[in-house]
């Protein structure tokens, strides 16, 4: 659907973005994640076609969005990072305003905002000056008015910055619920990992400028480890059992600690169904078993050896 | 562009306050100031050198125009007054012909000049008609034809004087001064519009661009101009200010200057980055404008060449001298020409650098 070729993007000193090279296809929701300055929001704003890239080009529907954006921006809504309204207005103003503004037909705009409230929660508040919102309320319709003229494509660009816990929520169970009701294709600006974790199908890890990391979570994780860590809480550690893990030939490594067993198995082995098995076997009474996978903040610590957040 | 009129229009409506005390405090400057210089019901002493009879003639046709008011008074007394002030203009009558003495030209010269006029020349018509038994007819077509009386207007200081109308200086000085801000506050919109990423929104949208600035461009003209047509309606119908008759006229000569303050503000818009710096910079343009523009106090009396040459650059002294030149001066639109060409002009050079500023930053 959409196509990103070895974009840069050069202001007088810095190189913000430097070579980006993605694609979305339909129906997807792609995270974009990154630490402050890595280049998302240029990013997006060149994929846009706000501001034209210093060399590359993007591809919408295989045509050139940088020449042609009509297309593209008939199809795309946008939901800025920063919070863009007019605060000395209404909730509803605000969408009438930008709903005339899409030359929206009239009697359809009264529906359509009625419809746009409802999803972003704000029905009841539609009358109040959005100054008086708090910051989780003008985050939503702040992707309310993104949402006014029908788009298939969004690009969120940190949606959820700075906002308490339950409008986050609401934000990314909306997000969701917009991908697979409406069949919305969405890309998605984080340097939140649960968040991208949570939505996302596919995620680049970009920084500075760079995409630095690419692929399905599981791919993404993968490069940090190829193995995968079970721990195994007993009633009693039996040797009979530890025995049989270890002589398995998928282990690796096992370790005991107390009541807990911890093994590393490589990542393409089922091992689950081997652990209940050789536990009846035995005789052993299983807690729990958890399979421990690597997060994506690990992932970045490992590729550029900083955290994702300071 | 419906969309922007849309939003300026509620907004507006949800905060009107700025709008109406920016057009109040400029009527009560305008009153307050207006009224506390200057005379107005204008007192004129006249010397007759007439006989009682025609002298009592003479007065009543001139008590018939005009709210002036006329007393006889001894030569001496006359000068004096005129001198100190305590009259507006001393009347000298003559058997065949009149002087008029005045200390400056102020705002009601021209009025009275006309109405000793017309009330001289109604006097020797009428003494003319009563003497037309004993002369011939041609005769006194040929003396109806030549000037019967001549003029003199004679001034203690000079030449150089102007007409000075305190009451009208202080309406059209504070109607142009406040409507800068009026202006200036609403073509800052394509400013906040840009800073708080609207903007951005709408290179999105199917609106174009220009239907941006001419939606807040046009909103700026307009509710600039109603508000100095509020206040010159205001003084014109509800305190019966005389404008001379030029009162259209002056409506007219308007639309150009707030034109032109619509493309001073773009362009200060297009220099200022931020809306901060635009609101530092307004009032320091506006206040040194009306400054310098003559809008505080008459241009005329102003004497130092540097101050004179910036008022060249400022749309202030024209929209003043316009103003002016349609209502004291008695002149038609067409009298105008000059200024209002010059404002035009600005309008044009300042909304193209403006506009060009400020797309060439984003
Ligand atoms: N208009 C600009 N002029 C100069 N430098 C800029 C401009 N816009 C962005 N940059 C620089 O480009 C780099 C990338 O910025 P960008 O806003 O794309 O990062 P980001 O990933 O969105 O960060 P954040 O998470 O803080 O939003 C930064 O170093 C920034 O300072
Ligand atoms: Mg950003």
């Amino acid at each position: 659907m959409l196509e990103v070729t070895d974009l840069k993007k050069q202001y007088k000193q810095t190189k913000a973005v430097d070579g980006v090279n993605l694609f979305i296809e339909q129906g997807e929701i792609v995270g974009l994640l990154g630490p402050n300055g890595a280049g998302k929001s240029t990013t997006i704003s060149m994929m846009s076609s706000l501001i034209p890239p210093s060399e590359g080009d993007v591809r919408f529907l295989n045509e050139s969005v940088i020449k042609q954006p009509q297309k593209l921006r008939e199809k795309l809504g946008v939901v800025p990072q920063e919070i863009a309204l007019y605060l000395n207005l209404t909730a509803r103003e605000n969408l009438q305003f930008f709903g005339k503004i899409y030359k929206m037909d009239k009697k359809q705009l009264g529906a359509k905002i009625d419809q746009v409230l409802e999803i972003i929660g704000l029905v009841d508040k539609q009358n109040d000056l959005v100054k008086t919102f708090s910051g989780g309320m003008k985050r939503r319709l702040n992707i309310g008015v993104a949402l006014l003229h029908d788009p298939s494509l969004v690009f969120m660009d940190e949606p959820t910055v700075g906002i308490d816990p339950q409008s986050r929520n609401y934000i990314l169970d909306t997000v969701k619920r917009l991908n697979r009701e409406k069949n919305m294709t969405i890309l998605y600006t984080s340097h939140y990992m649960e968040e991208v974790e949570y939505l996302c199908d596919r995620i680049y890890i970009m920084d500075q400028g760079h995409i630095i990391a690419s692929g399905s979570k599981d791919d993404i994780k993968n490069i940090l480890s190829a193995e995968q860590t079970f721990q195994i809480e007993t009633a009693v550690v039996k040797e009979e059992f530890t025995n049989l893990l270890k002589e398995h030939p998928s282990v690796r490594q096992l370790t005991v600690q107390e009541k807990t067993v911890t093994l590393l198995v490589p990542k393409e082995v089922v091992f689950f169904q081997t652990i209940i098995e050789l536990a009846e076997q035995t005789n052993t009474e299983l807690k729990s078993v958890q399979v421990q996978k690597p997060s994506l903040e690990d992932v970045f610590l490992h590729l550029t050896g900083r955290a994702l957040r300071d | 562009m419906k969309g922007i009129l849309y939003a300026q229009l509620k907004l507006l409506i949800r905060n009107p306050a700025t709008f109406l005390i920016m057009t109040g405090i400029c009527i009560l400057f305008a009153f307050f100031i207006g009224s506390s210089s200057g005379t107005y019901q204008s007192y004129i002493p006249i010397y007759s050198e007439m006989e009682e009879k025609e002298t009592e003639q003479v007065l009543s046709h001139l008590q018939q125009y005009g709210a002036q008011n006329y007393e006889l008074v001894e030569k001496e007394v006359l000068e004096k007054e005129v001198r100190e002030g305590s009259a507006e203009a001393g009347l000298f009558l003559f058997d065949d012909h009149y002087e008029i003495v005045i200390a400056s030209k102020t705002g009601t010269f021209t009025l009275l000049e006309q109405n000793i006029q017309k009330a001289y020349g109604h006097y020797l018509q009428e003494k003319q008609l009563k003497q037309a038994d004993n002369v011939n007819g041609a005769q006194l077509i040929k003396q109806l034809n030549e000037p019967m009386f001549t003029v003199e207007t004679k001034t203690f200081f000079g030449e150089d004087s102007f007409i000075y109308d305190s009451k009208l200086q202080a309406i059209f000085g504070f109607a142009v001064f406040f409507v800068i801000y009026t202006i200036a506050f609403n073509v800052i919109h394509i400013l906040v519009a840009k800073q708080e990423g609207i903007w951005d929104r709408i290179i999105l949208s199917p609106s174009r661009k220009w239907e941006m600035y001419v939606g807040i461009l046009c909103y700026a003209f307009f509710l600039g101009y109603i508000q100095v047509v509020i206040v010159f309606s205001f003084f014109r119908y509800a305190l019966g200010v005389n404008f001379y008759d030029g009162f259209g006229n002056a409506l007219l000569v308007l639309i150009p200057y707030v034109l032109a303050i619509v493309s001073l503000s773009v362009l200060i818009a297009g220099i200022s980055k931020t809306t901060q710096t635009f609101n530092a910079i307004i009032p320091i343009v506006s206040v040194s404008f009306a400054m310098i523009g003559g809008s505080y106090w008459p241009i005329e009396i102003v004497t130092s060449k540097f101050m004179l040459a910036l008022s060249k650059i400022d749309p202030v002294t024209y929209v003043m001298d316009a103003l002016k030149a349609v209502t004291i001066y008695g002149e038609p639109i067409s009298g105008a020409l000059f200024p209002i060409s010059i404002l035009v002009l600005m309008s044009v050079v300042m909304m193209g650098v403006g506009i060009n500023l400020m797309e060439r930053r984003s």
